[in-house]
């Protein structure tokens, strides 16, 4: 150290010069490194230091800059006004980050926070002591330059480095209780993100009073501290107090501040050891690996980590192990409108697992099935000290039961008619199995989800169910036939019976008619037979022999005559 | 006041590092083996803190005593009727002498390649014992699945005696056809499948012809039924016609005689008769000689 002073023993102003040089060459190498850690390992928190440091260099700068005007431009009145513009570019980029990390804070996604593996807790371990020591020697540094030069603005800067310090340190002791498994980190990446918003505030003041002042008490020959305990008094705005209170209190009280920061850090770290027990869980409380007590839903303590833990166990709720399918409970996608057997395979929430749905039946056939069994966790403590993973025990024990279960069954009964018996067989089989294992659950309900033949055979069952129709549609066609036949058999025969009646009617009438006609001629004919059958004679013959061809031959003749239709044809021997 | 502040640091530093270097809980399901350079010095199986020496000196060797199921991947066997099955296993155990498990197998994975051998060649062994049917059947009490988990068990508990765990159970948890096998029983489900669809048709045309049948034969009965009143119903009405013709035509029978000839003559020729005469005709004779007869 004193070797840096011993080379700047030359003007004021080089002096000066050199040492901001070498400020803000170790505030970039301090952003380097924090963001460099930030990006190895992942942590918000330590991108928020990055961040912290980023404020010191920007004050860096402004200092630089102020340096520049007092010495170089004290009589260009423009150029003084480049120290207030330089600080009003930096305050707005640190409010802007800090707003940043507060909504990363606040946000809900912690993955950022902890820290994933040791390697990369070790690596920003190292790097934050590393960063601490350079803070300390710079610190120290700063404030020798300033003394020795009487700038105040370096004093200043050296005392604010004792921020970054006191942040980087923060952070440091939470990776060291990360180690232990206590994990503060978001509580300091907020802690941070409020030091980052109060330097931004702190230079966004600082700039818009030189605007306003046409001076700053950073560039200022007076003491600093004074000047800001003068404006204490003479401006009693909210904002402004909140914005400065830091500083000047930490430089009056600094035991004070230092005593309640390990009270903060302690209070937190004590603040771990709450916990919250939902409805449905019961917390099963350790202390130093020994079960202790098992807590209700509510607030409760135990003892922070390292030392105790809590287990929660989800006993109020029925958890469910499956075989043959799982379900997929954050699926997006549309739903089938209707799970056919075929769906139950390819879409949908509830994706098969073929290893354990096609199981063989008694008969030697195969089934394809979905079986659910419904447990609850009846004793946490048997439960938490004798399986790491009881669902996985439980689905093995199940998928044994069911397959073993159905190992005995008809598959045409198992469609059908047994699957209440199967249902009951299973639950009886569960409960069995589950209490010669010490796991501490008990089986609620088994259900047979659904059954069904496997997927390959499937299109011939519904082929035999189109059958079954077909069957029943030959039938009644057949019936149809009946139905259409015998009503037209009963007409036909009553039409017959009617035609015998008139037959009857008719054979009677023209019996009787005849009758009485031959009675009333044969009355006259009696007493004039001759005439009478003389005339009769004639007249039959002459009515028959009307109006038709009329061939006489001779009685000699020797002749054939052959008569076809109305063509005649002679022929002659 | 600022020495006070350093001494607090230093000590709860050196406090922290020494329980992080010098304490190691045991949860109450674990259990765990104090070792100086690979020697067992305790064997510690309470739950609770206890102290060693820092890390290159002192190892807490921890094994978690719960319940582990371990599920080898399946494998093929042969029954005693030479038929293939695809068998998985399921094994739950616990670690219960760590001393003897660090001895025998030396860690899980260890443990975990030598109980599926085990497993694998005892499965095979007692499958090749049973038939097909007595690992699935209709009769629950021709299964004998269950003996055989018991046998399978008993011998994984004689075998793994020196590794320092306790077996629990072990099950068959899944029985399987190997994949031609598979679709072999596809096409005899199918080929049922058939033979009932056919089944139902015939059925169906058995029903049908006999309801066909039935219709002819309840309509053909009702006809011949009303033919045979029919006839009946005629024979009566020509019976009646006789009777009446017999006592009509009784009273003048030569009258009946010549009237019915003439009737005879009039109905046998019709319009398109042709009349053909020899000139000897007595007909002829009469007409031309103006005599009759």
């Amino acid at each position: 150290m004193d070797k840096f002073t011993a080379e700047l023993n030359l003007t004021p102003f080089k002096a000066l010069l050199k040492a901001s040089f070498i400020a803000i060459a170790v505030d970039i190498f301090l952003i380097a490194l924090k963001y460099s850690l930030a990006g190895i390992t992942g942590s918000t928190m330590l991108l928020a230091d990055a961040l912290h440091s980023g404020g010191d260099l920007g004050i860096s700068l402004t200092v630089l800059v102020s340096i520049l005007v007092k010495y170089l431009f004290a009589n260009n009145e423009k150029a003084r006004q480049a120290e207030g513009v330089v600080a009003l570019l930096v305050s707005f980029l640190l409010l802007l980050s800090s707003f940043w990390l507060f909504s990363d804070v606040l946000g809900n996604e912690p993955a950022g926070f902890v820290l994933s593996s040791d390697l990369s807790l070790v690596i920003a371990f190292l790097g934050i002591s590393l960063a601490l020591g350079v803070i300390l020697v710079i610190c120290r540094f700063k404030r020798r330059v300033g003394e020795k030069y009487h700038s105040i603005a370096f004093i200043a800067e050296g005392m604010h480095s004792h921020s970054d310090f006191f942040t980087s340190f923060g952070v440091w002791c939470t990776l060291l209780l990360g180690y232990f498994g206590v994990h503060i980190e978001r509580i300091t990446t907020l802690v941070v993100a409020v030091a980052v918003f109060c330097i931004g505030g702190r230079l966004l003041y600082e700039a818009l009073r030189f605007f306003d002042l046409d001076y700053t008490t950073i560039v200022r020959g007076n003491s600093l501290i004074p000047d800001v305990i003068r404006f204490f008094k003479k401006n009693n705005s909210m904002m402004i107090k909140i914005l400065l209170f830091p500083e000047g209190l930490i430089l009056k009280h600094k035991g004070l501040v230092v005593f309640l920061n390990i009270c903060l850090v302690a209070g937190l770290y004590v603040g771990t050891g709450f916990y919250q027990v939902l409805p449905c869980q019961t917390g099963v409380e350790m202390l130093f690996g020994k079960v202790m007590e098992m807590n209700p839903p509510g607030l409760h303590f135990h003892a922070p980590k390292p030392f105790g833990n809590v287990i929660l166990v989800d006993t109020g709720a029925a958890n469910r192990v499956e075989n043959g399918f799982r379900t997929d409970w954050d699926y997006k996608d549309e739903e089938p409108e209707a799970y056919l057997w075929e769906f139950t395979h390819t879409q949908g929430r509830y994706p098969k697992v073929p290893d354990e749905a096609i199981a063989i039946t008694g008969d030697e056939n195969l089934i394809d099935g979905n079986f659910l069994c419904y447990y609850s966790i009846r004793d946490p403590v048997q439960y938490v000290l004798n399986t790491k993973n009881a669902h996985e025990i439980l689905r093995s024990l199940f998928c044994y039961e069911v397959h073993a279960t159905l190992g005995h069954y008809e598959l045409d009964r198992l469609l059908t008619s047994d699957r209440e018996k199967v249902q009951a067989e299973l639950c009886r089989k569960m409960v069995k199995a589950v209490e010669k294992l010490p796991i501490g659950v008990e089986i609620v309900k088994v259900y047979m989800q659904e059954v069904h033949p496997p997927i390959e055979v499937v299109p011939q069952y519904r082929a035999v169910a189109s059958t079954r129709e077909k069957k029943n549609e030959i039938i009644h066609k057949a019936s149809a036939y009946f139905n259409d036949l015998l009503p037209r058999s009963r007409g036909k025969a009553q039409a017959l019976l009617l035609e015998a009646d008139i037959y009857t009617a008719e054979k009677n009438h023209a019996a009787q008619g005849r009758a009485k006609s031959f009675l009333l001629k044969q009355r006259h004919f009696l007493p004039y037979k001759a005439v009478h059958q003389a005339r009769m004679w004639w007249e039959t013959v002459q009515e028959a022999m009307e109006n038709k061809p009329i061939y006489i031959l001779p009685g000699d003749a020797e002749r054939r005559i052959y008569l076809t239709g109305n063509k005649q044809e002679e022929e002659k021997e | 006041m600022r020495k006070g502040y350093i001494c607090f640091a230093v000590i709860a530093v050196v406090l922290l590092l020494f329980y992080a270097m010098c304490t190691s809980v045991v949860y109450q399901w674990e259990m765990a083996v104090l070792m100086s350079f690979g020697k067992p010095l305790r064997f510690i199986n309470k739950p609770g803190i206890y102290f060693k020496f820092p890390r290159p000196f002192h190892r807490m060797a921890k094994f978690d005593g719960r319940l582990i199921m371990l599920q080898p991947k399946a494998a093929e066997f042969l029954t005693a009727d030479k038929k293939n099955l695809i068998l998985e296993s399921a094994i739950c155990y616990k670690i219960a002498d760590p001393v003897l498990f660090m001895k025998t197998v030396r860690d899980k994975k260890g443990l975990e390649v030598r109980i599926t051998d085990l497993v694998s060649s005892h499965t095979g062994l007692l499958l090749g014992l049973r038939e097909l049917s007595e690992i699935v059947n209709v009769d629950p009490g021709k299964v004998k699945l269950k003996s055989m988990n018991v046998e399978l068990t008993r011998l994984m508990r004689r075998d793994v005696k020196g590794f320092g765990i306790e077996i629990k159970q072990v099950f068959i948890k899944r029985i399987m056809l190997p994949y031609e096998n598979r679709l072999a029983v596809y096409g005899r489900m199918n080929a049922e499948r058939e033979r009932i669809a056919k089944k139902y048709l015939a059925e169906g045309e058995e029903k049908a012809l006999v309801i066909r049948a039935e219709a002819d034969r309840a309509s053909r009965i009702i006809i011949a039924k009303a033919k045979s009143r029919a006839a009946v119903i005629k024979g009566q009405a020509d019976a009646k016609a006789m009777k009446i013709y017999g006592k009509t035509y009784r009273k003048n029978l030569e009258f009946y005689r010549y009237l019915r000839a003439l009737e005879a003559y009039e109905n046998m020729f019709n319009q398109d008769s042709v009349i053909i005469l020899d000139d000897k005709s007595p007909i002829l004779k009469t007409l031309f000689s103006g005599k009759h007869k």
